[in-house]
């Protein structure tokens, strides 16, 4: 359709006696056929080069005999994306849950009132005196205290642990940890076996080091 | 044309424990003397159903700037279920059971 409308404008042009342009016309007409054979040539050159890339990306992709279909599922991948879906589900929930019953401050954190109340049958103000005192007993041990202070800059191997604390022995390392472990102060990874400090942890650590500011402004003075 | 998985009939047996997923987040682990019996596609092994005590591990934690939230969370899974992929990988962990095994594998289990 393109070339014989341009067929009909050269004729429509040379009737009106332009020459120049016609002839023009006809060498870039000329120039574009060749151009095309050119493109042609490119062209071929082009798919042959496409398909072979398709075969080195099949045979990359089907390493397995089994994917070479791509028919199969990968478990470690299924159980991998199954693992990190509820795991991002796990974090927004707890970060929903942060927000609204935890206000994280300057001075640490501490349980929004207005959430507190609204949990049926707890008292305001009345503290689990068991639980505390196993929370607080843990605390009072310098070693355990220096492995908490570890953690807090997060989570460690035992080795690491032992690295850092080398005063320490490993097997008297070990039953801090699982004092430390019993009370919620720190949680174990079972998979790597990494231990962390918990939010209860770090709110405990806070207060030893509140503690430990207001017994040194006590001795200056 | 249509696939269609086949259950062989053969059953196969696992010689000792071993890792079927592992991963920093999660572990899957397979007993001593766990049984499988292999799916097949188109003449090919391409998964498993187990009967046997399988181990999943999940580190259920969320380290967050104010600290870690959740637990580890331990399940054993004593129900047949089913496995597809990853087939060659985990076939060296298993050998082939007689039929006479077998017989007295289900009359141990059914003393129990």
């Amino acid at each position: 359709m393109k070339f014989a409308a341009r067929a009909k404008l050269y004729i429509f042009r040379f009737q009106f006696d332009i020459c120049q342009i016609w002839t023009d016309g006809l060498e870039i007409k000329y120039g574009e056929n060749e151009m095309s054979d050119e493109l042609k040539e490119e062209m071929r050159k082009l798919k042959e080069e496409m398909a072979g890339l398709k075969d080195q990306l099949k045979d990359m992709a089907g390493e397995g005999r089994g994917r070479r279909r791509g028919m199969y599922i990968d478990f470690g991948n299924s159980v991998q994306g199954y693992v990190d879906d509820v795991m991002q589900g796990v974090a927004e929930g707890v970060h929903g849950e942060l927000e609204k019953s935890i206000f994280i401050g300057p001075g640490g954190c501490r349980m929004w009132r207005g959430h507190r109340h609204e949990r049926e049958g707890e008292e305001e103000g009345k503290i689990d005196f068991g639980q505390t005192a196993k929370a607080m007993s843990a605390l009072g041990q310098e070693h355990r205290l220096k492995v908490l202070d570890a953690l807090m800059s997060g989570g460690k191997y035992i080795n690491e642990l032992q690295e850092e604390l080398k005063d320490i022995t490993t097997s008297t390392l070990s039953s801090h940890l699982d004092v430390l472990e019993e009370v919620g102060l720190v949680v174990q990874e079972k998979v790597r076996g990494r231990y962390l400090i918990t939010m209860p942890g770090r709110t405990a650590y806070q207060m030893a080091r509140q503690v430990s500011r207001f017994l040194e402004a006590g001795e200056e003075e | 044309m249509q696939d269609n998985y086949e259950l062989c009939s053969i059953v196969l047996k696992a010689a000792e424990a071993f890792t079927l997923h592992h991963s920093d987040k999660a572990s899957f682990e397979i007993g001593n003397g766990a049984l499988a019996v292999p799916i097949k596609l188109r003449d090919e092994e391409v998964g498993y159903v187990f009967l046997g005590q399988g181990r999943l591990l999940v580190d259920a934690i969320v380290e967050t700037e104010e600290g870690a939230f959740g637990k580890p969370v331990q399940r054993v899974l004593d129900e047949p279920f089913l496995m597809l992929g990853d087939a060659e990988r985990v076939s060296q962990h298993f050998s082939r059971v007689s039929s006479d095994e077998l017989k007295r594998t289900a009359t141990n289990e059914s003393n129990l």
